[in-house]
């Protein structure tokens, strides 16, 4: 029986712990899993933060299974070995400036980077050789056995691989020297970790796609594994690994996920269900499932709320008709609700006037109440979201009544873990997104649904290094670092100054006028799930409440206190957690901010009359979070413990190593952590 | 399961001062290996700074001297006040030690040289390790866990246990431990940058509910510290920053002192300051020391002499008893001094107790107030 990697596109996200980390959920809106140091799963996570307020890594766990869901592992007595190798890479320094939907070729070959004149990033280096540089290229690491581990650092590169680090000093952030490390866990499945969220650079950052001279350490790449068999045969598998910022709301999902792009790509381009569509059509006669196919997205809807003030959105939430009901007599009741949900610009259409530039139903602002995937820049405007294709034909048969309700519907033909580790990234909208982008959407970079192409295989570079300028969408495969090279550089920049944008609605072809948004304006959100903007307050004890300086349950900005992208480079760990308070009452969630690092930022009440001059004023207050520039306030911990404790440590697991082995203990692979 | 061990002579359970003075002893003075572990990262701010000269002393029996520590690690006491027994300032030690001179310590720099002392002379130290403790054949096993390693095993043929006031250890191990009070200490630090040259270093005042101490900190850092019975400390929700400050309000010397200081605690610590006797003479290869083994008042700075004293001293009882091992005959000598040891701990404690007694009488003002009604019958 066909054996796969599961999940077949994964999920690692970026921590600064330097030691601790969880393992990814394996639904879409799980909490994450505990995970012991060799990354054995536990019990749902317990916390997000390690005990100094450092976030820790979400580890993808990579799993062998057969159709029937059976696993394999070293515990199967047929198995002689499974070997894992990956191979990350960040080519964000390398890719072009981020230019909204300029380059995305699913507008056509005309819309190509060349041909739109997008400027590189770090244009200063100009030969291919030079640009190749760039790249964050530590080059594949290999492992297998049980309890093993290895890092993306150089210390670990494989011999005579052409690796590239970034320089090794910076003037802002910090300078990156590994993109993460792999283990096994007791049964040889593969953990994949990525960086620590380290960013750095010379220049200023200045926009939110990033700039100049930057490095973060996030990355992607294949995944392959090699089995075995105890009769000398062998078999070769692959996957993905994606490794993306920390999801701060795990439990809030967005309105269309990485796995419904996926879904949309595999269903329109690939034959995934093709009940659904086929020939280039969708079936009008298809019987959708209220719960497998309706259900979810109102779910999602109605809990937008603990992260953005969409109260327009909560009316879809409200049950004011059965939204089960199939019946005639309820149609009406379902094409209203439908009616609300902005109709889809025409793919790869670049005219103006198109569905997604209204904002208003009558006097309602309609649905996903989210920026568009270019409400930024004047050329191919896309103002306003809709669902994908796929989405918006589910609800149109639901509307039109072809659907039944129950809860036994059949799946569709996608293993769950591949749709729940990608289930937890944005689908859209795609300016650029949070985890990957728009190429998501182009049916060229898959090899079948939800699978990601491979350019070369295992080794394919190993005498070349990576291309910096190919564009894969072109087709032909993925290279490491392909998913992710478009994102911002640093991600921080994006996550920063992306969560809220006001968006003109009154002019179809014009986004900016003067470098601003062209009055009248919307407040339409981006990714308020994976990067949150109005959220309650969660600190119920006194201690609590004096460091936060806030009662409980008041709806404050998220980033408060974080004012700058150089701050936001240095303490987006300090953010909070966004966590449903009362999870052991379906259907009462109550989401606040935990784990929010309240020390770091100081407090002031200012008065109006400190701007107005008029101290009348002085009777209204705004509240101001800021971090102290005297990081003395902070630190209550001496630097000289710290670096005695460091030093202790290495001399003391040292000599545990040299005794162990001495002890004939086996233990290869370097240590997990550094 | 486990794939990493250590095997040692002595495994130390707590790097505070009594551990890490006991481990510096047995590296001096014989050839054991030695591996200390601490729970604990040392960011924890360490308190409990006023001792008496003849530290230096004990210092010197474990080769080490003034000179090896930060010049400013032994500060002279001055501008050190008590209002104790009335409204009037006395100087401390009028009241509470028979001793004339004594110090006050950078408890970072003093506790971190020691450290260092203890790698360089060839000992283990490992922080933030937690460990269960059982017996196996005729040796400790200790299971351990530590955040980045995997987890690992030691294996010692003696304990000592220097793990503080908790004296969990000796308990669990099937000691025993008898408290005479449920003295705790409330604190906050402040700092006080603009500290004016010559002002106040020093103050204990006591009131209705029990009795402050502030002390000058080296890095222009203040500590304010409420001690009383945790039950009253509870009552009075002490640990909650607006209590607290409002009980520092109701003092009368020492809130003008830190009036212009700016509070570092968010919320007030607690440390529990129990007085404590724990017996173990019945556990073989253990040792109790410090604070795990007595535990004073501080009203009486005997806490960081006898921590140094009796880390000396269960340092030589386990020579002789490790060295002596192999020869049986000299079985009953072992056991001699071993009960000798715990007598010493005995008398001392009794000692301590007349002193403790002494002290909280020369206080007559609250006679009917619980926290020092209880402390008159001693
Ligand atoms: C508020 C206050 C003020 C004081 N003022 C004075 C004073 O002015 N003068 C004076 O002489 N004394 C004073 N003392 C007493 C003095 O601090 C102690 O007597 C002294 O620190 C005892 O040292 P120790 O090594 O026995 O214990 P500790 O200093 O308590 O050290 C014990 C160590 O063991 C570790 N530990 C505990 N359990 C475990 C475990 N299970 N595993 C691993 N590690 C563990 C702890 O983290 C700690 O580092 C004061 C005490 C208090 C509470």
């Amino acid at each position: 029986m066909a054996l796969r990697i599961h999940p077949s596109v994964g999920v690692a996200r970026l921590g600064n712990s330097p030691e601790q980390f969880y393992l990814a959920p394996e639904k879409t809106g799980q909490l994450p899993f505990e995970a012991d140091p060799f990354g054995n799963q536990g019990e749902p996570v317990h916390q997000f933060k390690d005990y100094a307020g450092r976030v820790r890594r979400q580890g993808q766990a990579f799993k062998l299974l057969s159709e029937d869901g059976t696993e394999l592992t070293l515990d199967n007595p047929n198995v002689q070995s499974i070997q894992w190798t990956v191979h990350l890479a960040n080519k964000k320094a390398a890719w072009y400036q981020y230019s909204e939907l300029q380059g995305n070729l699913l507008y056509g070959p005309q819309n190509s980077y060349q041909q739109q004149k997008v400027p590189f990033r770090n244009p200063d280096q100009t030969t291919e050789q030079d640009r190749q540089k760039l790249i964050i290229d530590p080059g594949p690491r290999s492992l297998s056995g049980r309890r093993q581990s290895i890092g993306f650092d150089k210390d670990n590169a494989p011999q005579g691989y052409p690796v590239s680090y970034p320089p090794s000093t910076v003037t802002y952030g910090t300078a990156i020297t590994t993109l993460g490390d792999l283990l096994t866990d007791d049964l040889g499945r593969l953990i994949v970790l990525g960086g620590y969220g380290n960013a750095g650079g010379d220049e200023p950052l200045t926009s939110y796609g990033g700039s100049n001279t930057w490095h973060d350490d996030i990355s992607d790449g294949p995944v392959y594994c090699t089995v075995t068999y105890q009769d000398g045969s062998s078999e070769q598998l692959s996957a993905w690994v994606v490794v993306g910022s920390p999801d701060f709301a795990p439990e809030i999902v967005n309105i269309s996920t990485l796995s419904d792009t996926m879904f949309d790509v595999g269903v329109r381009f690939y034959n995934l269900v093709p009940e659904i569509y086929s020939n280039g059509q969708f079936n009008p006669d298809f019987w959708a499932n209220y719960q497998r196919d309706i259900e979810p997205l109102v779910e999602r809807l109605s809990r937008y709320q603990w992260v953005a003030n969409v109260q327009a959105m909560s009316a879809f939430n409200s049950r004011q008709f059965d939204y089960a009901d199939n019946s005639d007599a309820n149609k009406a009741n379902r094409q209203q609700y439908f009616s609300y949900f902005r109709g889809l610009n025409k793919e790869g259409d670049p005219s103006a006037d198109q569905p997604q530039q209204v904002l208003f139903k009558d006097n309602f602002p309609m649905l996903p109440l989210n920026s568009g995937s270019n409400s930024v820049s004047n050329e191919l405007i896309m103002k306003f979201l809709a669902l994908n294709e796929t989405q918006q034909f589910l609800l149109s048969q639901w509307a039109e009544g072809r659907f039944d309700s129950h809860h036994e519907a059949a799946p569709y033909p996608v293993n769950p873990l591949d749709q729940g580790s990608v289930g937890n990234c944005v689908g859209l909208p795609m300016c650029p997104g949070i985890e990957v982008t728009w190429s998501m959407q182009n049916p060229a970079v898959y090899a079948a649904p939800y699978r990601i192409a491979d350019e070369k295989g295992p080794n394919g570079y190993n005498s070349t290094g990576l291309t910096p300028s190919r564009d894969e969408c072109e087709g032909g495969g993925c290279q490491p670092g392909d998913l992710t090279k478009r994102m911002a550089c640093p991600w921080q920049a994006d996550f920063f100054q992306c969560t809220v944008q006001p968006v003109n609605f009154t002019v179809p072809e014009v986004n900016k006028a003067n470098g601003a948004p062209l009055p009248p304006t919307y407040y339409a959100y981006w990714w308020p799930p994976q990067s949150p903007w109005d959220v309650l307050t969660g600190e119920t004890t006194v201690e609590g409440q004096a460091a936060s300086h806030l009662p409980a349950g008041q709806q404050m900005n998220y980033a408060r206190g974080i004012n700058s992208f150089v701050q936001m480079v240095e303490h987006w760990s300090a953010l909070a957690f966004i966590r449903d308070n009362n999870s052991q009452a379906a259907g009462y969630p109550y989401f606040t901010e935990t784990e929010r690092n309240n020390e770091i930022f100081s407090y002031k009440e200012v008065g109006v009359g400190a701007i107005t001059g008029n101290p009348d004023d002085n009777e209204t207050t705004i509240p101001v979070f800021y971090i102290e520039a005297d990081t003395q306030q902070v630190k209550a911990k001496s630097d000289r413990a710290v670096q005695m404790v460091k030093a202790l440590e290495q001399r003391a697991f040292k000599a545990i190593e040299v005794a162990s082995g001495g002890l004939g203990t086996p233990r290869s692979g370097t240590r997990m952590r550094r | 399961m486990s794939d990493l061990n250590i095997k040692t002579d002595v495994v130390i359970i707590g790097a505070g001062p009594a551990g890490v003075c006991a481990a510096l002893s047995l590296l001096t003075y014989s050839s054991l290996h030695v591996v200390v572990l601490e729970q604990s990262d040392f960011s924890q701010v360490r308190v409990g700074e006023h001792v008496s000269d003849s530290l230096f002393a004990l210092l010197d029996y474990l080769k080490l001297q003034k000179s090896d520590f930060p010049a400013h690690c032994f500060l002279p006491c001055y501008g050190d006040t008590t209002y104790w027994g009335s409204d009037l300032p006395r100087v401390r030690h009028a009241i509470f030690s028979s001793e004339n001179a004594s110090v006050q310590l950078d408890r970072e720099s003093f506790d971190f040289t020691l450290i260092e002392q203890l790698t360089a002379r060839g000992g283990t130290l490992i922080p933030r390790t937690h460990c269960t403790v059982s017996q196996q054949d005729s040796e400790w096993l200790l299971q351990c866990t530590h955040p980045t390693q995997a987890p690992f095993e030691i294996r010692a043929r003696y304990l000592i246990d220097a793990s503080g006031r908790n004296s969990s250890l000796c308990r669990q191990l099937g000691g025993q431990s008898h408290k005479l009070d449920q003295l705790m200490g409330a604190g906050c630090f402040f700092s006080c940058k603009e500290q004016t040259e010559g002002a106040q270093e020093q103050l204990i005042e006591s009131t209705e509910y029990g009795w402050w101490y502030g002390a000058r900190l080296p890095n222009q850092q203040y500590v304010a510290t409420f001690f009383s019975d945790s039950d009253i400390i509870s009552k009075l929700r002490l640990n909650q920053r607006q209590h607290w400050q409002h009980l520092l309000q109701q003092s009368q010397h020492l809130k003008r002192l830190v009036k212009d200081y700016t509070t570092l605690s968010v919320h007030p610590w607690l440390r529990n300051a129990a007085s404590q006797y724990s017996d173990a003479s019945t556990l073989r290869n253990y040792l109790a020391i410090g604070d795990a083994a007595c535990a004073f008042d501080p009203i009486s700075s005997m806490g960081l002499g006898f921590a140094l004293t009796s880390a000396c001293h269960a340092a030589r009882l386990v020579i002789s008893e490790l060295e002596q091992q192999q020869n049986l005959m000299q079985a009953t000598a072992v056991t001699q001094a071993r009960q000798l040891y715990q007598q010493d701990l005995h008398t001392h404690f009794a000692s301590y107790q007349q002193l403790r007694r002494h002290f909280y009488q020369t206080e007559q003002r609250w006679l009917h107030a619980p926290f020092w009604q209880r402390r008159q019958a001693g």
